[in-house]
């Protein structure tokens, strides 16, 4: 695989505005021009893209553009396009090259910030394509995170400004940052990232841990010993022997008790069953009598009725007889009293009768309800005698009976619970000899952690050396005199001729720091570890002066700057440089490179990056 | 046969037969002495009093209510029997 990018074109369109783009291809791609073309302007675009915070800063011809195109490719030949409006957070990606994007929707949509959970952002997707994905750097020494593709920007693309900076070329310039750039550094030259690093804990942290470790095991260690004691004591009261007899015994009597209290319940339940039986009788003879009662009265009422049947007949025989109301003729009254008294006499008779038959069923019914109320005393009685035999049962029960069950149990218990301190104190001294252990182990490892620090990993002195010698190569072949080139692994920067890069002027700073950036990309690619085998640098021409010319310092020689771009010509097409800057490579080279000119003049093509 | 010994008057009208006492009817019942016909005059003489005064529909209103209560009563007094 051949990992990385170049970038093929970027575009930047507005609504109603002629479309400003510029092209590139592989190898050596020079933007020249005066200042005000839109150079810094095209390298903001490349930074917004590729996930910078902030669209690049607003030039006048700018106006009325808002949306800026790029079409990557990879070394290997696949193209995408990247899109992103002055106002989104987000990038639009598609595949394919920039020319096509509008047939073809954009749906990728990638966030600009990064974030390792989450793949969607323009972060992995470059990430991706350099094989730095997921790598891991050491942020601190006791911490490491996921790489970001912002971590890669300060070896891929420098600004006027950081080109020319006093710091070494792999940092930033913030404080904060310098043990990432640092790993990233690493990471670059020996392509071995810091996933096997173990996160340290800080030894402070560690400590703090193993103290509470050692109080907490103390504290625990001398409650179980206080246990133990307890236990112990307990424990050698009792004779083992004696105590397994004991409680033999004591579990036979308390079955024999059981069985006793099982008996007096079931009489107590048979008892309660006949109370229940008697009690159901009573009531059944007891309605009984009740409505013997009614019945009794009823024969009384029958009685009575008889005397006024005998009364009415008395008195209306008196009565004289009326002629028929509905005829009017004259009934014959003898033969009616004939009949009347033949009638009379029948009547009396009958209830006289009826009299006596009611008297003597009255008489059965009176012996009747004698019987049964006998009947019902002899139950009464009984029910009487069941309620005091329950009674006797029951304070029977729960006066000797239980109690002396409960205190055979509570004996029992007390031996059951001896047996088992026995056991318990076995645990004890068990967990007692475990806590020294760890206590023990935890006093070692405290002692072993004030001794010192974990080492950090060092990269081989070899990886510096070999970068060291392709940048002496590559100064040299700029018409560069030097005789020593080496790295300060402290400061993280070079040593030119005995004198730190930092110390330089600005223009050699430049020159110095794009030779680095170029060696370190020619590294990567010949170790076979990680670059995006693409660079952007703005002017690392523009301020250099050899050092001999003081008069001008920081303008570069002639002679260098030819060199330079003669060099840079000849790259291969493994690679992409894009320079900015106001001085033109030789006519010569023209031909061999990827050549945009900015005239900054109307009437000369082409004026600047945006179209007049 | 009351009629025949001129106890009771009898009315026909839209209303239906009415049978009314006779005159001769109050005579009568006053010679009546048995423990039998003097609870039954009494009790004649408490149904008078209390509903004499109702019209036939407040009389109407007044047994329907009641209807349920009397009737648990009746019937214990048939199963008591």
């Amino acid at each position: 695989m051949i990992p990385g990018f170049y970038i093929k074109m970027v575009k930047v369109t507005g609504p109603g505005k002629e479309d400003a783009s510029i092209g590139f291809d592989k190898g050596l791609n020079v933007v020249s021009g005066p200042s005000d073309t839109g150079k810094s302007y095209l390298l903001g675009c490349i930074n917004y893209l590729m996930g910078g915070d902030t669209p690049p800063k607003s030039i006048e011809e700018a106006n009325g553009y808002e949306c800026v195109w790029m079409q990557l490719s990879s070394y290997s030949g696949k193209s995408y396009t990247l899109k992103r409006t002055f106002q989104d957070s987000n990038i639009y990606m598609t595949e394919g090259e920039i020319d096509d994007a509008n047939t073809r929707p954009l749906i990728e949509g990638l966030s600009s910030s990064h974030s390792s959970k989450k793949e969607d952002n323009i972060s992995v997707f470059l990430l991706k394509m350099i094989g730095l994905h997921n790598k891991k750097l050491k942020e601190s020494k006791y911490k490491k995170r996921p790489i970001r593709f912002s971590d890669v920007k300060t070896v891929f693309l420098k600004d006027e400004n950081e080109i020319i900076a006093e710091h070494s070329p792999i940092y930033v310039g913030q404080h904060t940052s310098v043990p990432v750039e640092k790993a990233l550094f690493n990471l670059l030259l020996s392509g071995e990232d810091d996933e096997d690093l173990v996160q340290a804990e800080d030894p402070k942290v560690y400590k703090n841990i193993i103290k509470g470790k050692i109080e907490l095991t103390e504290r625990l260690l001398g409650l179980e010993r206080e246990r133990a004691t307890e236990l112990s004591e307990k424990v050698a009261k009792a004779n083992q022997k004696e105590m397994n007899i004991k409680i033999e015994e004591l579990s036979r009597s308390i079955n024999e008790s059981n069985q006793l209290i099982k008996d007096q319940e079931n009489k107590r339940a048979e008892i309660l069953k006949s109370i229940f039986q008697v009690e159901a009788h009573i009531t059944h003879l007891k309605e009984l009598l009740e409505r013997f009662s009614i019945l009794d009265a009823h024969y009384i009422a029958d009685l009575k009725r008889l005397e006024f049947i005998l009364e009415g007949e008395h008195l209306l025989s008196q009565l004289p007889n009326m002629p028929c109301p509905t005829c009017g003729t004259n009934v014959d009254s003898t033969k009616i009293k004939d009949y009347l008294e033949r009638n009379n006499e029948k009547l009396v008779k009958s209830i006289s009768r009826e009299r006596i038959k009611i008297t003597t069923k009255r008489e059965e019914l009176k012996s009747t309800e004698f019987d049964i109320s006998e009947e019902l005393e002899d139950y009464q009685k009984e029910k009487s005698e069941l309620h005091q035999s329950l009674k006797k049962l029951s304070i029977l029960l729960e006066n000797k009976l239980k109690p002396i069950n409960k205190i055979l149990r509570e004996d029992f218990q007390k031996y059951i619970s001896l047996n088992q301190d026995t056991a318990r104190l076995e645990d004890a001294k068990e967990i007692i000899s475990r806590y020294e252990m760890e206590l023990e182990e935890y006093k070692i490892k405290i002692k072993e952690k004030d001794k010192g620090e974990r080492e950090n990993k060092r990269l081989p002195e070899v990886h510096y050396q070999k970068l060291c010698d392709q940048m002496k190569e590559q100064l040299i072949g700029w018409g560069m005199s030097i005789n020593t080139l080496n790295f300060d692994t402290n400061k993280m920067d070079f040593i030119i001729n005995g004198k730190a890069r930092g110390n330089f002027g600005k223009g050699s700073r430049a020159i110095l720091c794009s030779a680095f950036l170029i060696s370190l990309m020619k590294y990567c690619w010949v170790q076979e570890t990680y670059h995006p085998c693409c660079l952007v640098l703005d002017s690392p021409l523009t301020t250099y002066r050899e050092g001999d010319k003081r008069q001008n310092e920081d303008e570069v020689e002639v002679s260098v700057q030819e060199a330079f771009y003669k060099d840079l010509a000849s790259i291969t097409d493994n690679f992409q440089i894009i320079v900015f800057d106001n001085k033109d490579p030789s006519n010569e080279l023209l031909e061999r490179i990827n050549y945009h000119h900015f005239t900054r003049n109307p009437n000369l093509d082409r004026y600047g990056f945006f179209p007049i | 046969m009351l009629q025949a010994k001129e106890l009771i008057v009898i009315k026909y009208n839209k209303t239906g037969i009415n049978f009314l006492a006779h005159k001769n009817a109050k005579n009568l019942i006053e010679y009546f002495q048995s423990e039998y016909s003097r609870d039954l005059i009494d009790r004649i003489d408490f149904v008078i009093e209390r509903f004499n005064d109702m019209t036939d529909k407040k009389l109407d209103f007044f047994i329907k209510s009641n209807l349920t209560k009397w009737g648990s009563e009746f019937l214990e007094e048939v199963h008591s029997l």
